[in-house]
């Protein structure tokens, strides 16, 4: 297993590079970054652009920037914001908790729905919870988050007032509060995946439940749940664990939206206002910290999956 | 019993979402009367134009409530919000007009104005002014001034912000314009003297911007570049806390100097929380839901907020010049006067302002003059919609038969409002290629590049004639693409600037206003109007607190 692990990680370093050379390609190739800083540029003169473009180590070849930009970023230090001056490190440190959070809970709750709910619509298949499960399963994937984000602030905030409609509070800091903050952020982020999520669910049970070990199973006299629970559930996991896995980037995609629609400032609401004010180091760390979040939950995806499977660490 | 349960859980979700999303406004709330607050004429100007320009909407009830309750109170955190990050606090690095929202708070101007830009010793850190000649500036300052952090605010303080914005290291924006200060002299401690390079009468107005904010030296040299987030003024609330994406917390200045027009102390509040919120909706459920005292109402809610009982509207026109179609003179086919004037008179703005901005626009019926603004003149002649004159024109021009020619523009509405220009210039034969980009894109491929003769955006509030005038129509002006010498229009602008008498000045714009406007320099479309919501039990003095440039200034806002 440890060789496994140390192969995975040989093969994300190729990966990483390409991620930061893409990063910082694509944001310093489409446009001059000083004639975004100034929006136009109107309205300063060109000793003002020669000083800023000094300044910001934008006269220098885009080779040269890129290396001393990596150099920088290995060593923990992603330089500076070109809007609040804070360093880069310190903005994330006070926002990416906050994605993290509200990630972490839509994932439990996309879980916490489409496992119950997959099985028991597998177990009951052509029943009228199967089929009330399949449209809600189909109008959660049809759903786009905003929209629904909106609906539930109209419905939960202004119709009912039974929650906040924006801002964030942290469950680990405020348990009551937090929850009835992020509920409606978390629901609108986590239902789609929770519909992928059960569907993959559903049609895995299906192919396992007609399986001959489950047979025998049922034929041995074991009980029905444990049947499912302990015996199909089990297998019918590996194909759930990919998608699972691969969601984590569903939803620090997802984020960027969200948090915008509920007003909570996290990482993905740090991505738009950096990109509306051409803050390139913030843009490149955003977009960095989150490819590495995607690969990380691949790596661990993986591991998972070698540790469930053995033939896949082997192979 | 089990299918009964996922039945009705099905339907009682599509019920509850379809009921959200129909929205109904209160049927119990449509009697609202229009009436003006008891107390608005002490805030109103003496002109006609200012009482255009804030109109307070509120119920029969509130109006007599407020009568009795005119007396402003002291004490509580007002929660405002608005949909714009700051892109500074400083307002001499900041490059984002709605940065004001947050610094206007917490700063003074050497001069400031009142919302017609004229000015106004009262609320200025300089307590009168002089021009010994059309080339010097005096200004005496208020004395036992400090910036929130004790520094004393003198003459020293003033050279060295003159000097911050002069520097290109400070990358202001102002700069450009504050470059006519050619010294900076201290007479003593409370006297300091600008020696000009050239007349300059539009500096008066331009003290009233962020040019004019006075800043902490000592806090300048502390903070250096992230000074930007650490804003040190004399202003009447100091920063507490900012947090980025989420919120600007600031708390009164125990020390404020200013006072109301009877005496008391300024600010009312002991402080202010400026929630961001970017989403339109969500801002409206904040406000809706009283998780805001106050805020502006996004278009498409208006009429909802007008029909509710609790929530009052205060009506802010001439935020700016919010559709406007900008035409590149020196290129083919927009260098013919002809198809110009055929093009303005087959624009039926009304139609756009009902369909894209929901009938909350007013007509530019002044062009590039500001409803509201000292030199607002509705009576110079312009081209409105008319298709027969615009047929005439289009058979007088190059292209009788019609032709085609691009039009770029940014942003969602500007998008649908430029397809409805399209569809009514169609009924004419002229067809228009859109082409949608960022704002900094499509500004740059019209100004600056000139890829099209044709451009649908927009033009912020600023008052001061000068500033719009040398920047969209001097012979050289960035915002004047084509860059066609025309020596009467330069040769008024300058005048303009040099005029201190402002009766005369307005003369002179009236007059660059009849060139620009007969031959269609540019088609100033619909002036924009803002609404801003608040809760009537609980907030007043709404009616004092919209500045020259149409921003919230919250000293003036009490909670009852």
């Amino acid at each position: 297993m440890g060789s496994y692990i140390i192969r995975r990680l040989l093969q994300m370093i190729p990966v990483v590079i390409l991620v930061t050379m893409m990063v910082f390609m694509l944001l310093h190739l489409t446009v001059d970054p000083i004639a975004l800083l100034m929006g136009g540029g109107e309205s300063l003169d060109p000793e003002q652009v020669a000083a800023l473009r000094a300044e910001y180590g934008f006269d220098k070849p885009l080779i040269i920037q890129y290396f001393t930009w990596m150099g920088h970023t290995l060593t923990g230090d992603l330089g500076r914001s070109h809007k609040t001056q804070r360093p880069v490190i310190d903005e994330l440190k006070d926002r990416l908790p906050v994605t993290l959070e509200i990630g972490l809970f839509s994932w439990l709750f996309s879980i916490i729905i489409a496992i119950p709910a997959g099985i028991l619509s597998a177990v009951k298949r052509g029943s009228i919870a199967d089929i009330a499960a399949t449209v809600i399963t189909v109008g959660g994937l049809a759903v786009p988050g905003f929209w629904l984000g909106t609906m539930l602030i109209l419905l939960f905030a202004v119709q009912l007032r039974w929650l906040p409609p924006f801002g964030f509070v942290s469950v680990f800091s405020n348990p009551i509060e937090g929850l009835k903050t992020i509920a409606l952020p978390v629901i609108s982020l986590g239902v789609s995946a929770a519909a992928l999520n059960m569907r993959q669910i559903r049609s895995s049970m299906l192919e396992v439940l007609v399986q001959d070990y489950v047979r025998t199973a049922r034929a041995k006299g074991l009980k029905e749940s444990r049947v499912i629970w302990l015996h199909a559930l089990k297998n019918a996991s590996l194909p759930v664990i990919t998608l699972m896995g691969m969601q984590i980037g569903r939803l620090a995609g997802g984020a960027v939206v969200i948090e915008n629609l509920f007003a909570i400032p996290g990482m993905g609401r740090l991505m738009v206002t950096s990109i509306l004010a051409s803050d390139f180091p913030v843009v490149q760390a955003c977009v960095l910290i989150t490819a590495l979040m995607v690969l990380f939950s691949n790596l661990v995806t993986d591991i998972v999956y070698g540790y469930v499977d053995p033939r896949i660490r082997y192979s | 019993m089990k299918k009964g349960f996922w039945i009705l859980a099905t339907l009682l979700i599509i019920t509850s979402l379809m009921a959200a999303s129909c929205n109904k406004p209160d049927t119990t709330s449509n009697t609202t009367t229009p009436a003006t607050i008891a107390n608005s004429s002490t805030v109103s100007t003496t002109t006609t134009a200012a009482s255009e320009s804030t109109t307070v909407k509120t119920t029969t009830a509130t109006t007599v409530s407020a009568t009795a309750a005119n007396q402003p109170k002291y004490g509580g955190f007002l929660r405002y919000a608005y949909g714009l990050e700051p892109s500074s606090l400083d307002p001499q690095t900041g490059n984002s007009g709605g940065d004001a929202y947050y610094w206007k708070q917490m700063y003074d101007h050497i001069i400031a104005s009142d919302s017609q830009l004229v000015p106004d010793a009262s609320r200025s850190l300089a307590e009168s002014w002089e021009f010994p000649d059309t080339k010097t500036m005096i200004f005496h300052l208020r004395k036992d001034v400090k910036f929130h952090d004790g520094t004393p605010f003198d003459a020293a303080a003033v050279k060295f912000n003159i000097e911050r914005i002069q520097d290109p290291a400070t990358a202001s924006a102002a700069r450009a314009s504050f470059l006519t200060i050619d010294k900076v002299e201290i007479i003593n401690s409370t006297t300091v003297k600008f020696l000009l390079k050239t007349p300059w009468s539009a500096g008066v107005g331009l003290f009233a911007d962020r040019g004019g904010t006075m800043n902490s030296p000592t806090a300048v040299a502390k903070w250096g570049k992230s000074y930007n987030f650490h804003p040190v003024g004399t202003g009447p609330f100091m920063l507490d806390d900012y947090v980025s994406g989420g919120s600007v917390s600031m708390v009164k200045n125990p020390y404020y100097w200013g006072k109301d027009k009877n005496g008391n102390a300024l600010p009312y509040t002991d402080g202010l929380r400026a929630l961001i919120i970017t989403d339109a909706t969500t801002l409206s459920a904040a406000l809706e839901t009283g998780k805001l005292d106050l805020a502006f109402i996004p278009n498409k809610d208006v009429k909802k907020f007008q029909a509710k009982p609790e929530i009052s509207t205060i009506k802010q026109e001439g935020t700016g010049v919010s559709a406007l179609l900008y035409f590149n003179l020196a290129k083919a086919p927009m260098d013919d006067i002809n198809l110009r004037k055929a093009v303005s008179y087959a624009i039926d703005w009304e139609a756009i302002n009902q369909a894209i901005f929901y009938g909350n626009y007013s007509i530019a019926d002044a062009g590039m003059w500001l409803p509201g603004t000292w030199v607002y003149d509705n009576t110079v002649p312009r081209p409105q919609y008319d298709l027969a004159k615009a047929k005439q024109f289009l058979a007088k021009s190059s292209k009788p038969s019609g032709f085609s020619m691009d039009c770029l523009t940014w942003g969602n509405d500007f998008t649908q409002a430029t397809q409805m220009v399209q569809s009514q210039l169609s009924a004419i034969g002229i067809n228009i290629n859109v082409k949608v980009y960022d704002v900094g894109t499509a500004t740059a491929k019209f100004f600056a590049t000139q890829e099209a003769p044709f451009f649908f955006s927009s033009w912020s509030r600023y008052p001061e004639p000068d500033w719009i005038a040398g920047n969209n129509f001097k012979s050289t002006a960035y915002y004047n693409p084509g860059k066609l010498p025309n020596a009467t229009v330069d040769d008024l602008i300058a005048q303009g600037a040099a005029e201190y008498d402002i009766t005369k000045r307005k003369a002179i714009y009236r007059q660059i206003q009849t060139i620009v406007s007969d031959e269609c320099w540019v088609i100033p479309g619909l002036y924009g109007v803002t609404y801003c919501g608040y809760w009537n039990a609980k907030v007043a003095g709404v009616e004092n607190m919209f500045g020259w440039d149409a921003k919230m200034d919250l000293r003036w806002v009490w909670l009852k």
